[in-house]
C-alpha cells in the first residue's frame, strides 16, 4: 500500500474524526429534542469519519486514480524547512525579546533565504523597515511587544 | 563607508538607545506613585455597558490622580481574558480592570484558569441594575398578571445573554426561589435579547437596565419589574421590586450585579489605599454621577475592606449554592 | 418627515467643512485599515473613539461609520494581490482576485471591485433611506428558527465555493464545522475542546485563520515555485476593466446589491456571510461555472459588492431601532451614547440631523473612496513588480503586524502561522480553503440557533415548519440541494460513461 500524502491526510482525518466523536460523548449527546454540548460535535465527526472512510477506500480502487505523486520531500524542501523553523523560533522570542530585535534578525534571515547574500544590505534593510514599521503602527495604536526595551 | 563601519555605527547606536531608556525607567521608578500612565482595562468590547462605564471611571479617576487614565479592550471569555491579563501584569498599580463578578461564575464553574486569591478589589464603584420587560405589544401590562401567566404555563420562556452571565444566575436564582417555572434561552449579549422579546417570539427578557429602558421610552416595550431600587436607574419608583413583590426572604436571596476596580493581589497596600482614595473621590463627584447616568448606571461605592471581607464571600457562596442546585438539576 | 427635505438639511450638514473633514479622514482610515491585513474596523474605531470627544456628535459619527464602510473597499486590495484577505469579508475575493492578478489582470480586478463598492454602497444607501423603517420592523421578526433555516441555505451553496474534488470540499466543510465547535457552548457554558486555554473560550480566531489559510501558505507555495504558482509576469494590460468585463459584472452587482443590503439588515447577518453567498450564488446561476475559481471577474464584482452593501444595511437596525446588529454596530451605538444622542426608535424622529447627516455622509463617503481608490490601483499595481525576494520577507511582516494587532496578542500569530502550515499540505493536495472558513463560520451559528429553537418550543422540531420564513427557507433549502445533487449525479454519470 502506497503511503503518499493522500493517503496520510486521509488517516489523519479518520484518527481526529474518532477523537472528536470520543470527546464529544464525554462532554455529553442530551437527547435530539434537547441537545447537549457534545451532539453537534459528535454528528460532524460522525460524518467527518464516514465520508474519509469512503475517500480512502476510493482511493485504492483503480477507477478512481488520479495523477500526481505528492512525495513529502517535494513539499518540505530546503527553504520551506528553513522559512517555517525560523517562523517557529520566532514566535516563541518574540514576546520575551521584543518586537524590534527579535523581527530584525527575523527579517535578515528571510532575505538571505531568499537569496540576498550582502550584509550590509540585510542589516540596513532589515533595521530601516523594522523600526519605521514600529512608528507607522505605532502612531495608528498597534504596540507592538517592547521586551526587553521596554518605555 | 566600508561594511564593517557601518555595522559598528549600528550597532552603537542601538546601545545608546537602550540604555536611554535604561536610565529613564530606573529615575521614573523614584518618584512617587503614580507618575506614568495607567492602564484601566474592560474585559468586553468597545461600546457595551461596561466599556462604558470603563471609559466613565477613566475620565474620572484622571482628574484625582494627575496621570493620563488609558481605556483599554481586552474583550473575550466573558471577561476572563482581561483578569488573566491582569493576573500576569506588575503589580504595581499601573494596570486595572473593571469588572463584575465574572471570574467568581468561572471560579464556580470550574472554567477559571485564574483563582481569585490572585486578585485584590479596589473598591467597587457602580452596579447594574436589572429589570425584566416585555413588548409593548404584550398581553401583560404589570408584572402580576405576567407572574400569573407564568404560574398557569409553566415552562415560559424568557431571554437572557447567556449561561455564564450574572444576570442569569441573578434570574434563575429568583426563579427557583419563587417558583416561577420559567425556562431561559441563551444569547449571545444583552442586546441580542431585545429583538426576540420585542418582537414577541419569546414572551420575556432579563436586562441590563439600559437597553430596554431606550426601547421602554420609545414605547416598543415595557418594563414591568427591577431587581434593584428603580428610583436609582432612572426608572417609575412604582415598579415592583424583589422586596415589594416577593417579601423579605426571597428579597434576602438575592445577589445584586456588583462592578469593581481589579488589581492583582501582590499590589503594595499604599498604592492600593492611593487608589481607593481615589475611587472615593471619584464616586462623591456630581460630574462621575451625571456621567453614569447618561448610561443608565448607578454609582454605589464601596471601599476595598468590605469588598473582600463581606461582599465577595457572600457572594461567592450565594453562587455556589445556586449554581449547584442547577447541576443537581441537571442529572 | 419628508425624504427630500431630510436629505437636503443632511448634505447642508455634511458639506460643512468640519464634517467634510471628518468623513475624508474617516474613509481614509478605513481604507488603511481594510487595506492592512488583520487589524479591522472595530480595532480602528476603538482606538479612535475617544478622539471623538471633541468633535460635535454628527461628526464624530460620520467619521466612524466612514472607517466601517471603507474598510470594505480597501480589504480587497491585498486579497487581489497577495491572496491576503485584508479582513473576513474579503476572503471570497482571493479566490478568483488573486488568479486574475497572477495573470496580469490585476487593475481590472481591483478597478471592478472598486465600482463595484460603490454601486453597492449607493444603493444600499437608498434602501436606507426609503426602507429604514419597515425593514427594521421585518428584521425583527427574524428569531432562532429562521436563523437556522437560512444558514441551512446557505450551508447548501457551501458546495459552489469548491472548484475541484467534491470529496474534498465536503471533507473542509466538514473540518470547519468541526472547528467551529471550539469554545465556550452557547447553552451549556462549558468550553470545548479548550485544552484549558481561555484564548480558545470564544474560538479560533477567523481572522488569523483566514490569513495563515490563504496568506500564508501562499508564500509557503510560491518559495519553490511550487506548481508554478509565480507571480506571471505578463504585461500589465489595462488597468481598469474592459467593456467585457463589464458586460459580465452587472448583473452580479446588481444581485450583490440587493443580497448584500438583505442580509446587512437581517441582524447577525453580516458582511462576511454576504460576500460567501454572493459568490455561491453567482456561481450557481452562471452560464460558465468552471470559470469561477479561475479568474471569473464575476468572482469579484459579486462579492465586493455585497459586502459594501451589506456594511450599509447593518445600519437599519441601528439607525431605527437602536439594536446593534453586529460588534461594529454596538461600537457606534456607545459612540452615540457618549455623545449624549439616545439611539432607539426615537433617534430618527428626535435627532434628525445626525440621521440625515450620516446618510448624506454615506453617499458622499462613498464618491471619495471611489475617487481615492482608483489612482491607488496604478501604485498597488506597481508593487507586484517587485522581486519575490524581497516582497516575500515584507508580506510576512505585515501579515505578522497585522495577526498581533487584533488583540495585541501573539496567540495570534500562533494561530495564522498554524494554520499557514496547514494550509500549505492542504492546498497542495488538492483540498480547497474556502468551504472550511465558510463552514467554520457557520457552525457556531447554526448549532445556536437549532439549539435555542429547540428550547423555545420545548425539544419538538416542528418549530421549523410552522413558521412561514423558516418553512419556506427551508423548503428553498430542500429545492437546492436536491437540484445541486442532481446535476452533480448527472455530471458524474457523464463521466464515468465516457471513461467506459
Amino acid at each position: 500500500m502506497k503511503l503518499n500524502i493522500e493517503r496520510i491526510l486521509y488517516l489523519i482525518w479518520i484518527s481526529l474524526s474518532i477523537f472528536v466523536i470520543v470527546s464529544s460523548y464525554k462532554y455529553g449527546l442530551g437527547t435530539l429534542n434537547i441537545p447537549g454540548p457534545g451532539l453537534t460535535p459528535f454528528i460532524f465527526g460522525l460524518f467527518l469519519l464516514l465520508a474519509s472512510l469512503v475517500l480512502i477506500i476510493r482511493s485504492f480502487l483503480d477507477r478512481f486514480k488520479k495523477p500526481g505523486n505528492y512525495e513529502m520531500l517535494k513539499i518540505f524542501s530546503l527553504r520551506t524547512t528553513l522559512v517555517l523553523t525560523s517562523f517557529f523560533i520566532y514566535v516563541l522570542l518574540l514576546n520575551k525579546f521584543g518586537f524590534l530585535i527579535t523581527t530584525c534578525f527575523f527579517l535578515m534571515f528571510l532575505f538571505r533565504t531568499m537569496g540576498i547574500m550582502k550584509w550590509s544590505k540585510l542589516i540596513f534593510s532589515s533595521v530601516l523597515i523594522v523600526l519605521s514599521a514600529y512608528f507607522i503602527f505605532g502612531s495608528l495604536g498597534v504596540r507592538l511587544p517592547a521586551g526587553i526595551l521596554k518605555w | 563607508m566600508k561594511n564593517r563601519t557601518l555595522r559598528h555605527i549600528i550597532l552603537i547606536t542601538l546601545i545608546v538607545i537602550c540604555g536611554w531608556f535604561f536610565i529613564n525607567d530606573c529615575w521614573a521608578a523614584e518618584k512617587s506613585y503614580p507618575t506614568r500612565s495607567i492602564d484601566i482595562i474592560a474585559g468586553f468590547g468597545a461600546g457595551g455597558p461596561s466599556d462604558l462605564l470603563n471609559r466613565a471611571l477613566a475620565k474620572g479617576l484622571e482628574k484625582h490622580l494627575q496621570v493620563t487614565l488609558v481605556p483599554v479592550n481586552k474583550p473575550g471569555g466573558s471577561g476572563l481574558i482581561a483578569m488573566s491579563y491582569l493576573a500576569n501584569s506588575p503589580p504595581d498599580g499601573y494596570t486595572m480592570v473593571t469588572q463584575g463578578m465574572n471570574l467568581l461564575i468561572a471560579v464556580l464553574n470550574k472554567t477559571a484558569t485564574s483563582s481569585l486569591e490572585d486578585f485584590m478589589i479596589v473598591g467597587q464603584a457602580s452596579a447594574f441594575s436589572s429589570v425584566m420587560a416585555v413588548s409593548a405589544n404584550a398581553p401583560w401590562k404589570t408584572f402580576q398578571e405576567f407572574v400569573d401567566y407564568a404560574k398557569k404555563n409553566p415552562g415560559t420562556k424568557y431571554a437572557h445573554p447567556g449561561t455564564g452571565s450574572i444576570i442569569y444566575n441573578r434570574m434563575e436564582n429568583l426563579n427557583k426561589a419563587a417558583e416561577l417555572g420559567l425556562i431561559g434561552v441563551p444569547f449571545k449579549s444583552d442586546a441580542e435579547c431585545i429583538a426576540p422579546v420585542m418582537s414577541m417570539n419569546i414572551p420575556i427578557g432579563v436586562y441590563a437596565v439600559t437597553n430596554p429602558k431606550r426601547q421602554a421610552d420609545a414605547g416598543k416595550m415595557r418594563i414591568l419589574f427591577s431587581f434593584d431600587p428603580p428610583k436609582e436607574a432612572g426608572l417609575d419608583p412604582n415598579l415592583p421590586t424583589i422586596n415589594s413583590f416577593f417579601g423579605k426572604t426571597i428579597a434576602d436571596l438575592d445577589i445584586d450585579i456588583p462592578m469593581f476596580l481589579w488589581v492583582p493581589a501582590k499590589t503594595p497596600p499604599e498604592i492600593v489605599k492611593i487608589l481607593e482614595t481615589a475611587l472615593k473621590k471619584v464616586c462623591d463627584d456630581p460630574e462621575f454621577a451625571e456621567s453614569l447616568k447618561k448610561i443608565d448606571l448607578r454609582v454605589a461605592f464601596l471601599d476595598s475592606e468590605t469588598c473582600m471581607k463581606q461582599k465577595l464571600p457572600h457572594q461567592l457562596s450565594r453562587m455556589k449554592t445556586l449554581i449547584e442546585a442547577a447541576s443537581q438539576q441537571k442529572k | 418627515m419628508d425624504v427630500l427635505n431630510g436629505l437636503i438639511a443632511g448634505f447642508q450638514t455634511v458639506f460643512q467643512i468640519s464634517n467634510l473633514f471628518y468623513c475624508f479622514l474617516g474613509v481614509l482610515i478605513g481604507t488603511l485599515i481594510g487595506v492592512l491585513p488583520g487589524i479591522g474596523p472595530s480595532g480602528a474605531m476603538s482606538i479612535l473613539l475617544p478622539a471623538t470627544f471633541g468633535m460635535t456628535p454628527v461628526s464624530a459619527i460620520v467619521m466612524l461609520a466612514g472607517i466601517y464602510y471603507g474598510s470594505m473597499y480597501g480589504g480587497s486590495t491585498t486579497s487581489i494581490l497577495v491572496n491576503i484577505p485584508g479582513e473576513a469579508a474579503s476572503v471570497v475575493t482571493c479566490l478568483d482576485g488573486y488568479h486574475m492578478a497572477r495573470h496580469g489582470r490585476a487593475g481590472p480586478a481591483l478597478g471592478i471591485a472598486a465600482f463595484g463598492s460603490f454601486i453597492g454602497g449607493t444603493l444600499s444607501i437608498l434602501g436606507l433611506m426609503f426602507l429604514v423603517f419597515p425593514l427594521a420592523e421585518a428584521a425583527i421578526k427574524f428569531a432562532p428558527p429562521e436563523y437556522f433555516s437560512l444558514i441551512c441555505m446557505s450551508m447548501t451553496l457551501l458546495i459552489y465555493l469548491a472548484s475541484k474534488s467534491v470529496g474534498k470540499a465536503f471533507i473542509m466543510m466538514l473540518l470547519g464545522l468541526i472547528l467551529g465547535t471550539v469554545g465556550m457552548d452557547l447553552v451549556s457554558g462549558s468550553p470545548r475542546f479548550c485544552f484549558g486555554y481561555p484564548r480558545l473560550y470564544d474560538g479560533i480566531g477567523i481572522i488569523p485563520m483566514a490569513m495563515g489559510l490563504f496568506g500564508i501558505s501562499e508564500v509557503l507555495m510560491n518559495l519553490d515555485d511550487n506548481g508554478g504558482r509565480v507571480i506571471i509576469k505578463t504585461k500589465i494590460k489595462n488597468l481598469l476593466p474592459t467593456m467585457d468585463d463589464w458586460k459580465k459584472s452587472i448583473v452580479p452587482i446588481t444581485r450583490g446589491s440587493i443580497l448584500g443590503f438583505l442580509l446587512g439588515v437581517i441582524p447577525g447577518g453580516g458582511t462576511i456571510i454576504a460576500s460567501f453567498l454572493s459568490y455561491s450564488v453567482e456561481k450557481r446561476f452562471s452560464k460558465n461555472p468552471s470559470a469561477f475559481g479561475n479568474g471569473a471577474i464575476e468572482g469579484v464584482a459579486g462579492p465586493e459588492t455585497a459586502n459594501n452593501a451589506a456594511s450599509t444595511g447593518a445600519f437599519v437596525p441601528l439607525l431605527a431601532l437602536g439594536i446593534p446588529s453586529n460588534v461594529i454596530m454596538a461600537l457606534l451605538l456607545g459612540a452615540l451614547i457618549i455623545h449624549g444622542i439616545r439611539p432607539g426608535p426615537t433617534l430618527i424622529t428626535q435627532h434628525q440631523d445626525v440621521f440625515w447627516g450620516i446618510i448624506a455622509s454615506m453617499y458622499l463617503g462613498n464618491i471619495m473612496l471611489l475617487i481615492l481608490n482608483l489612482p491607488l490601483i496604478g501604485i498597488w499595481v506597481k508593487i507586484l513588480k517587485i522581486p519575490y525576494s524581497i516582497l516575500m520577507p515584507l508580506i510576512i511582516l505585515f501579515c505578522i503586524i497585522g495577526a498581533y494587532s487584533i488583540n495585541n496578542s501573539v496567540w495570534d500569530i500562533i494561530v495564522m502561522f498554524g494554520f499557514g502550515i496547514i494550509g500549505y499540505i492542504l492546498i497542495l493536495s488538492d483540498y480547497e480553503p474556502a468551504p472550511m472558513i465558510l463552514a467554520f463560520i457557520l457552525s457556531p451559528m447554526i448549532e445556536g440557533a437549532f439549539r435555542q429553537s429547540l428550547i423555545m418550543s420545548d425539544g419538538k422540531f416542528s418549530i421549523f415548519i410552522q413558521r412561514p420564513i423558516s418553512a419556506t427557507a427551508l423548503v428553498i433549502t430542500a429545492l437546492l440541494f436536491f437540484s445541486t445533487g442532481f446535476s452533480y449525479y448527472r455530471k458524474t454519470k457523464i463521466k464515468i460513461a465516457a471513461e467506459v
